[in-house]
């Protein structure tokens, strides 16, 4: 018996008509998010770039002067050492964080810890303060003057430590203080990750008699690696745009030493009211982010096709 | 009262709303037109009404409650006292002027170009020989007008922990007549540092207005401008400067506040520091905040310049809306400035008085507050005409649509005390900054 064809033409619709309700639906549906995308971010970023080539001073009129921002900007010391500290604080900082809340990530995880629930919350609390209200806790500490640290290196008999008046130390302060409060962050990120690496691994790595620094190192980390790099690439990238800490510590100083790119943009902008000159700096700093990410982003890739 | 609302929804219905919507658009222009001319009516008053607008925090207005009331009682003008708040008060004041609704009265934070050619002239007022009003911190244009009397003047001043000068055995003049100099005053504070083992001789607010008052007293004019408006800085600045650079030794004065923005109040009032050069707003304060130990108020060090950095608490002006009610308004300034009726205005608020002579009584229970109080008072009249130029130079910037966003004395200073350039290579920096923003 031969089976009739349907009548394909009748029950479907043609496919112009189908490709219009699949495609005006979500059209529809993501048009808010276009618009606001397009109005808070693609248009101030527009009239940014259009700044960076222009004297623009925040009020009046301003004229096109071509490059000269960025060529008087690779000629300014200032912001060379605004960049370089800038970066100094990332390598510092990015593989602090990411060691300390892989540890503690490990430990509120681990079988054999006791309170694991009441540490994630502790490590995870900083990360909800404010970073002003961070660095008004550690400036409590490290307040050269009358900090708690040097309250108690006295009483031991030893001298004041100038942890704020000596640029590098003023700088590690803020390294360690950014870097408890990222912890509970990067903590989560890796506890979901450690949580989701087959246990069947580690039993198989047991019998045949891999110990826990071997199984963390063969098992553990390479299975994680996806979100390692998430958190290498968001620690880069704050670290780079890094600002409140560093205001409410020290207020980028000693004098001037620790002004980080985002300060120096502050600064240059909106009180020397050289806003197309700050608009060059902000899209250098963008063009240096872009970059980091692009190439983490490649060389993540290469570790996950090996 | 649901089921009205039913009705009514009911009733109109889609169509019924179309219909109203052009009534109502009606309405509402009437009622922004009505409300509009209504604004106008809170201002330009007549002379038996004024509007007098002002900005404090609630319950510090005290004083000025006090001069309307007497004022209506003594002459029957009604004066309606506006308290709006510092956040929007320039703006306000800015829209006022746009929208020709300007109060009749105003005591102003700062004077703005947009309305600052509808101030009346103040002269008058200011030259009664009876008033005794400071002459160096009036608000005048180039042609004399005096565009704003001062409310009340503010000025540096020197706080000393009285209890470790006395363990130290160490005497502090009392007398603005017989003051000390930077010199007497840091060896008489390093000698009771080191008796006492206190931790800082000085902290020194980070503050353009306390290094201006200073250089001032060093006989320095700190960045000052010539008549072409062209900024320089004079060799006894660049001394004044370069002494207060060397001071920053972690002994004589801590570098945390002027490289790291450490705060200098807070040191002061844990007892361990010997003294602060501060603001005499901080009197009320330490009124009440400090427990531990005996503070005092010092006269300003003299070297050989008395003087200090003086600027305005407040600006009264008047603004021209008509002739009637400009009339009034300057009626009311005059008898404001009446030394009777400003005493009681500064003893109500708690004001430093720009008049001489008033010796107002304060409210404080402290025994320091009211000696502070009596010494700044006997000490303002003192100063060098040079205290009041920082403030007058503001004014006329903002004549000439200019101001000075952001002055670079801190930066600058702290790379210096930071050891990243020199004291003259700072200054040299600060001057660049000046002409930048405001010369010319």
């Amino acid at each position: 018996m031969t089976k009739r064809a349907p009548d394909v033409s009748a029950s479907r619709p043609s496919p112009s008509r189908r490709r219009s309700k699949y495609t005006l639906a979500p059209l529809v549906l993501i048009a808010a998010n276009v618009v606001l995308f397009s109005l808070f971010f693609v248009w101030p970023a527009v009239i940014g770039l259009v700044y960076s080539f222009t004297n623009y001073t925040g009020v009046g009129a301003f004229q096109y002067i071509g490059l000269d921002n960025y060529h008087n900007l690779f000629g300014d010391s200032t912001f060379y050492d605004a960049l370089s500290r800038t970066l100094l604080y990332a390598v510092l900082f990015v593989p602090l964080n990411f060691v300390v809340s892989l540890l503690a990530a490990n430990l509120v995880v681990s079988k054999n810890a006791k309170g694991g629930s009441v540490a994630r919350v502790i490590f995870f609390i900083p990360w909800l303060l404010s970073p002003i209200v961070v660095g008004v806790l550690w400036r409590w500490m490290f307040g050269e003057n009358f900090g708690l640290v040097n309250y108690v290196i006295e009483k031991f008999g030893g001298g004041a430590v100038p942890w704020q008046s000596d640029a590098d130390l003023s700088l590690l302060v803020v390294v360690f203080a950014a870097s408890w409060a990222w912890t509970g962050f990067s903590m989560l990120l890796f506890i979901a990750a450690i949580k989701n690496v087959p246990v069947s691994y580690y039993e198989a790595a047991s019998l045949d008699g891999a110990g826990p620094w071997r199984q963390f190192f063969s098992i553990t980390l390479p299975s994680i690696a996806p979100t390692s790099f998430i958190v290498i690439l968001l620690n880069t990238i704050n670290a780079m745009k890094e600002y409140p800490v560093f205001v409410a510590l020290n207020n980028g100083g000693p004098g001037t030493s620790n002004n980080l790119l985002v300060q120096y943009i502050y600064e240059t902008g909106f009180k020397r009211g050289q806003i197309g000159y700050a608009s060059a700096a902000s899209f250098v700093l963008m063009l240096i982010l872009m970059a980091v990410a692009i190439v983490q982003l490649i060389v993540n890739r290469r570790v996950e096709n090996r | 009262m649901t089921t009205v609302g039913v009705r009514r929804s009911r009733r109109l219905g889609r169509g019924g709303m179309r219909r109203l919507a052009p009534l109502a658009a009606v309405a509402t222009a009437g009622a922004l037109l009505l409300s509009a001319c209504g604004g106008g009516s809170d201002s330009g008053g007549t002379s038996k009404s004024l509007t007098f607008w002002i900005s404090t925090v609630p319950g510090q207005d005290a004083g000025w409650k006090k001069v309307v009331a007497q004022y209506k009682k003594e002459t029957g003008v009604d004066l309606k006292l506006v308290n709006i708040p510092y956040d929007g008060y320039t703006t306000k004041l800015h829209n006022a002027a746009q929208a020709n609704s300007l109060p009749d009265v105003a005591a102003v934070p700062a004077l703005d170009p947009i309305w600052s050619n509808k101030l009346i002239d103040l002269k008058a007022i200011a030259n009664n020989a009876t008033n005794k009003i400071n002459a160096n911190f009036l608000a005048k244009d180039s042609s004399g007008k005096v565009l704003a009397i001062p409310s009340d003047v503010t000025a540096s001043g020197m706080f000393i922990n009285k209890t470790l000068f006395e363990k130290a055995g160490v005497s502090f003049p009392t007398s603005p007549a017989k003051t000390w100099t930077w010199t007497d005053f840091i060896k008489a504070a390093d000698t009771v540092r080191e008796k006492t083992k206190a931790k800082y001789s000085l902290t020194f607010d980070q503050s353009p207005s306390r290094l201006r008052a200073m250089v001032y007293e060093m006989g320095g004019q700190y960045v000052h401008a010539d008549d072409s408006g062209k900024f320089s800085v004079d060799e006894a600045t660049k001394k004044a400067v370069n002494t207060f650079v060397g001071w920053n030794d972690d002994k004589t004065m801590p570098k945390s506040v002027w490289t790291s923005g450490a705060d200098p109040s807070a040191m002061f009032q844990s007892g361990d520091v010997v003294a602060y050069w501060s603001g005499v707003w901080q009197v009320p304060a330490f009124a009440d905040s400090i427990k531990n130990f005996e503070w005092a108020s010092v006269p300003t060090p003299a070297q050989p310049v008395q003087a200090s950095d003086v600027n305005s608490g407040g600006l009264t002006v008047g603004f021209n809306n008509n002739a009637d009610a400009s009339a009034a308004a300057t009626k009311f300034l005059s008898w404001l400035y009446e030394p009777a009726h400003y005493k009681t205005l500064c003893e109500a608020s708690g004001f430093l008085p720009v008049e001489s002579g008033l010796n107002p009584t304060y409210p404080f229970k402290s025994e320091a507050a009211q000696a502070a109080f009596k010494l700044y008072n006997e000490s303002i009249p003192l100063y060098a005409p040079i205290s009041g130029y920082f403030s007058g130079a503001q004014t006329n910037w903002v004549l000439k649509g200019k101001s000075l966003t952001e002055d670079p004395t801190k930066t600058e200073l702290g790379k210096a005390i930071n050891g990243q350039q020199t004291a003259d290579k700072a200054l040299e920096n600060i001057v660049a900054g000046y002409n930048q923003q405001v010369g010319g």
